[in-house]
């Protein structure tokens, strides 16, 4: 049976290359045109409220050399949500913020802005003017890079791990060459070191974290901690986590840390959300063929509840679904088609059957 | 007997290891080619009563809770503890599925080597860990179905309840579902951890064991429950130190009971020769033994099976608490039918099934009697007295066509008899040099006695003048010939010196049985020692101390009578001697007077003349003295009313207790006169003229009434009145004891005139 790749429901990659694949989150900062498509499902739309409303008011205070403004985005929702994409488009939409920021403060003219508007679909955005972004772990921002394997230098513990590769990313993004962190013994005076640097070249930093497997509270809230420490100065965090209770966490901080810290939350789809995703992609263009037409009825489908568990749940089933039609060359997607296929597919007890004997 | 073939007829069947070694590790390779000799079994009471409770544990389909249970194989070596924990562990291991067992062959000081390196670990085999890993996964399952019940969005889908269901009756994958629904990984895991630490009351094990689940930190997670070091991942989430020392390796077992028991899943501790920790520091004992009973209480609680090894001497020393969880299985000695089938069962071994009726040939019925006898019961003794008599039998070569009771003591003496009696004689000197207690000549009257066949020379302790104590060393006693040889030794010791003043303590180089023992000591009153003992020394000195205190307090009791005769005869002697005393005494003070004393009246005339003029005056003046009396005069009758009109009250005279005495002393002195006057009168009349009156006498009697005046107290008269009538010329002063003195004075001075010679003491 030949392999049919769909680009339907992927992420398109730089250059926009078919295949586009899949569970990739989008980074509308980094590919420019992954903001098209964007859907409001889920709690995002309020989610993007409460960033909106919390981060416009002090976007501009948000400046490097100047004390305690930063700020430390913490989003949290089951692994499939759609966290990674939520964090990449408030990243983006911060950047944009700053830029605003740092041209008022300048009395520049906004006219740059403008020309931009003319790349290409899905090239590479150019860098950020006022910001520098740095990604812990690429754009995926699955936390395998820097889930610490342990197997490494196990007399290493994981959390020192992580610090001092936040620090040494940082550094090698500001141009510091390796080995920055032994350089600089003292974790304190070597963030101080940066943040110097930042000022000097008038640069904001994002920094994106993954989620972290903390497999530990007490680490956790550790974590966040050296976080929200470092979120100042024209510094902002956004850390990603799977950790649902992860308010609790947020808990020991103080009222006033709490006004520079914003939660935000990704939970399952709604009803409507289905309808809504699926006409964004049916009125995208250039998508890479091969695809197929999905008719206008499909969307009056309504899914079960499982499949709505969470947007990349939705995905890989209309991904599979379209694959199945692909193969039989069926040129439509065909509501009986893919009431079908839910049916077919429904999670059944006996797929999750125990290895090992059991007794 | 049987004609069943034998299967070893050029070999010794009893040649076999009489001490069975626990092994940590289940293990049924046979090694090399030979074919493997099976264990010999003799279905007795209480193997077959132990065993039952091995099957009723792993048969049991009750609720989890009531299956657990502790057994304690209790009695003295050699009577088949450890070849009972084997059987259990063989059946524990044997059983589909295989249950964990954890073996301890011996408790050691080093726990942390033991742990590490000779208990089972689920590393050690697939099995194990997976059973393991799934026990951990049912706590996984659990809290998944927990956090997917309260979830609302209905991401199961319709067969939600089937896959709770599932989840909690360990048929489905938590791990799968978790990925498959994207349940926070993170909250379950947390959720693990918490409940893991409710289970094992244990925070460091509660983190591994909730590590176990996560794929990436499992093997560090597993490495230290097996024993190394935490990794730095394990450290910074509080797993700080290894499974170190008694308690960190109890707490690790405790904790894998725990995982077991609370998933319902069948486990078993076999612990042998808990003996072993008598001899450990007093810390480490009681940290073991406090370990220890925690660990009964969590196997009994937690559906557990516990076995362990236990003299009776420990047994009975442990803490109740233990004795109430714990059941008891004694060993007892074996008896005839159990010693016979041993036998047969060793010498018909391999045959299945075994031959009807336990045919024992080629031992004599009479030979399977004494090795019952000589043996005591213990099965160890049996297999090494038919080792030993077969091995004698068949020394000419071949299958030893008939062994008998004499094959059987040769064995017993070639087997225990090791030494020789120059040895212990060497011995003996050596331990009783220490106390100074070598050596003795015999006795008078014992140099020439007859002693028993093969023993050595006695020796002999003088305890005290009289008495003595024999040690005779004889060689194996195990016939009765062998006790009368002893006990006549002890009687004709005993006619010698008396019964009170010996003891006579038999030494066996060589083997003796019990019976044989108790004869001994039933006939010299002393419990005979065992050369071949290892606390021989201590036992030895230990026992001729106290023989020692036997026969001094027997001394001691000798001596006690005699000096309560000899003291019964000096009292009574006294006591006639003191009667005689007071008779004297009685009659010197109460002689017996000539005449009749003169009545007072008469008395004034029989005073000579010249001196009846003191003595009238001074009878007078006493005369007054007393009836004026001293202190204020008595008034009796009603004493002042005063105003109001109540009854009139009595009244108390009251005198002082010095006017009283000196009322008594004027009595006195008056007697003392009158006594004088008395002794005048009688002078007087005891002589005619000058010559018959002597002048020493006059003045004694003066003088006697001079002195005993003086022992007079002072007597005060009322103030203001002249007290006496003075005499002119008389000294001064005008009391009462003057007056006295005076009158002694003038009478010897007018009536020295009247004696013979005129000389004079004053």
């Amino acid at each position: 049976m030949p392999h049919t790749s769909c680009s339907l429901f992927g992420t398109p990659p730089e250059d926009g290359v078919a295949p586009w694949p899949t569970y990739v989150p989008l980074a509308p900062w980094f590919i420019h045109g992954h903001e098209t498509l964007w859907v409001d499902i889920d709690s995002t739309p309020e989610a993007l409220k409460t960033f909106r409303e919390r981060l416009r008011p002090m976007a501009h205070g948000i400046r490097p050399g100047s004390e305690g403004h930063g700020h430390l985005v913490v989003v949290s929702g089951l692994s499939g949500t759609g966290k990674s994409s939520l964090l990449h488009l408030c990243v983006h939409e911060l950047v944009q913020m700053l830029d605003v920021a740092a041209d008022r403060g300048a009395h520049k003219q906004n006219g740059d802005g403008s020309t931009a508007g003319h790349n290409p679909l899905w090239s590479r955005r150019a860098p950020a003017r006022s910001t520098c972004i740095v990604g812990l772990d690429g754009s995926g921002n699955d936390g395998h890079g820097i889930g610490s394997p342990p197997g490494r230098t196990p007399e290493t513990s994981q959390f020192e791990m992580v610090i001092e590769r936040v620090v040494e990313v940082v550094a090698t993004e500001l141009g510091q060459g390796p080995g920055f962190s032994s350089a600089h013994p003292d974790p304190f005076l070597a963030w101080r070191a940066l943040t110097d640097i930042l000022e000097a070249r008038d640069r904001r930093l994002v920094v994106i974290v993954p989620h972290i497997q903390w497999n530990d509270a007490e680490l956790s809230r550790m974590f966040l901690r050296f976080c929200y420490d470092r979120c100042s100065r024209g510094v902002v965090f956004f850390v990603e986590t799977t950790n649902t209770e992860v308010a609790k966490d947020l808990l020991p901080f103080t009222e006033r840390e709490r006004k520079s810290i914003t939660h935000l939350r990704t939970t399952h789809l709604q009803a409507g959300d289905w309808a809504k995703y699926l006409e964004v992609w049916m009125e995208q263009d250039g998508v890479p063929a091969p695809t197929v037409a999905i008719d206008d009825d499909v969307l009056d489908f309504q899914p079960d509840a499982w499949a709505l568990a969470s947007i990349s749940t939705l995905q890989d089933c209309l991904r599979r679904v379209v694959e199945e039609a692909l193969q039989e060359n069926a040129g439509h997607l065909r509501r009986q088609h893919v009431a079908h296929w839910f049916e077919a597919h429904r999670p059944s007890p006996d797929d999750f059957k125990r290895r090992g004997p059991t007794r | 007997m049987s004609s069943a073939p034998l299967p070893f007829s050029e070999e010794n069947p009893f040649r076999d290891s009489t001490s069975v070694q626990l092994e940590g590790f289940g293990d049924t390779t046979q090694i090399g080619a030979g074919p493997p000799r099976p264990r010999v079994d003799v279905p007795g009471q209480t193997s077959a009563w132990f065993m039952s409770h091995v099957e009723r544990y792993l048969r049991h389909d009750g609720p989890p809770q009531t299956r657990g249970r502790a057994l304690a194989l209790v009695g003295e070596f050699g009577l088949g503890k450890s070849h009972l924990a084997e059987r259990a562990t063989a059946a524990l291991r044997a059983h589909m599925p295989a249950p964990p067992v954890w073996v301890i062959a011996q408790p050691s000081l080093d726990m942390d080597a033991v742990f590490r390196y000779r208990l089972m670990s689920p590393r050690d085999d697939y099995d194990a860990f997976v059973d393991f890993e799934q026990a951990i996964t049912d706590y996984y399952a659990d809290v998944t179905a927990e956090l997917l019940e309260a979830d609302s969005t209905g991401r199961l889908g319709p067969a939600r309840d089937e896959f709770l269901r599932g989840l909690r009756e360990r048929r489905l994958d938590p791990d799968k579902i978790a990925r498959a629904f994207d349940v926070d990984e993170e909250r379950i895991h947390r959720h693990l951890r918490q409940h893991l630490r409710g289970i094992t009351d244990h925070r460091a094990f509660a983190t591994a064991l909730a590590l176990l689940v996560n794929d990436l930190h499992q093997n560090e997670a597993m490495a230290w429950l097996s024993g190394d070091e935490p990794t730095a991942y394990l450290r910074e989430r509080g797993v700080s130190a290894p499974i170190r020392g008694i308690q960190g390796v109890f707490d690790a077992l405790s904790v894998f009971s725990l995982v077991y028991g609370q998933s319902g899943r069948p486990y078993a501790l076999v612990l042998d020769e808990l003996d072993k920790t008598t001899q450990w520091p007093a810390l480490e004992r009681a940290l073991f033994s406090d370990a220890f009973e925690m660990l009964v209480q969590r196997y009994v609680n937690q559906g557990g099976l516990l076995v362990f090894c236990v003299r009776p001497e420990l047994w009975g020393r442990l803490p109740l608490s233990l004795h109430e969880r714990v059941l008891p299985l004694w060993l007892d000695s074996w008896a005839r039918p159990e010693t016979q089938s041993l036998i047969s069962r060793h010498i018909h071994r391999g045959a299945e099934p075994p031959p009807p009726g336990d045919p024992y040939a080629p031992f004599t019925e009479d030979a399977v009697d004494e090795i019952v006898l000589q043996s005591d019961g213990v099965p160890r003794q049996i297999l090494q007295i038919c080792a030993g008599a077969w091995e004698r039998a068949a020394a000419a070569g071949g299958r030893p066509a008939e062994i008998g009771v004499e094959a059987v003591r040769e064995a017993l003496r070639t087997a225990h008899q090791k030494r020789p009696m120059a040895e212990v004689a060497h011995r003996l000197e050596n331990v009783l040099a220490r106390r100074q207690w070598w050596h003795h000549l015999a006795p008078t009257g014992l140099k020439d006695v007859p002693h028993p066949a093969g023993a050595g020379e006695p020796r002999w302790i003088q305890v005290t003048r009289k008495a003595w104590i024999a040690l005779l060393a004889v060689p194996s006693v195990l016939t009765r010939a062998d006790v009368a040889s002893a006990v006549s030794f002890a009687s004709r010791v005993r006619d010698v010196l008396g019964p009170d003043d010996s003891e006579i303590l038999v030494i066996v180089n060589g083997h003796a049985c019990r019976k044989r023992r108790n004869a001994i000591a039933e006939a010299t009153g002393v419990v005979p020692l065992v050369f071949d003992n290892p606390h021989f020394e201590r036992m030895l000195l230990d026992s001729v101390d106290s023989l020692i205190t036997r026969l001094r307090a027997n001394q001691r009791n000798t001596v006690l009578t005699e000096m309560r005769d000899r003291l019964d005869g000096l009292a009574t002697q006294q006591n006639t001697m003191l009667g005689r005393l007071e008779f004297v005494q009685r009659a010197v003070e109460h002689p017996r007077l000539s005449a009749p004393l003169p009545a007072p009246a008469g008395a004034e005339q029989r005073v000579p003349l010249p001196v009846r003029e003191p003595f009238r005056r001074v009878q007078e003046t006493l005369d007054r003295l007393l009836e004026d009396g001293v202190g204020q005069r008595p008034r009796l009758g009603a004493a002042a009313t005063g105003e109001g009109q109540r009854l009139p009250l009595a009244r108390r005279s009251a005198i002082a207790r010095d006017d009283l005495e000196q009322m008594g002393a004027l009595v006195h002195a008056r007697r003392l006169v009158e006594a004088f006057r008395e002794a005048i009168a009688h002078w007087w009349e005891g002589g005619t003229g000058r010559v018959g009156r002597g002048s020493d006498e006059l003045f004694a009697i003066c003088r006697s009434f001079e002195i005993s005046v003086e022992v007079l107290p002072r007597i005060e008269t009322v103030e203001g009145t002249p007290p006496v009538a003075l005499r002119p010329g008389g000294r001064g002063g005008g009391s009462v004891e003057t007056l006295l003195a005076d009158v002694a004075d003038e009478v010897l001075r007018l009536l020295r005139p009247e004696v013979s010679d005129g000389a004079y003491h004053g």
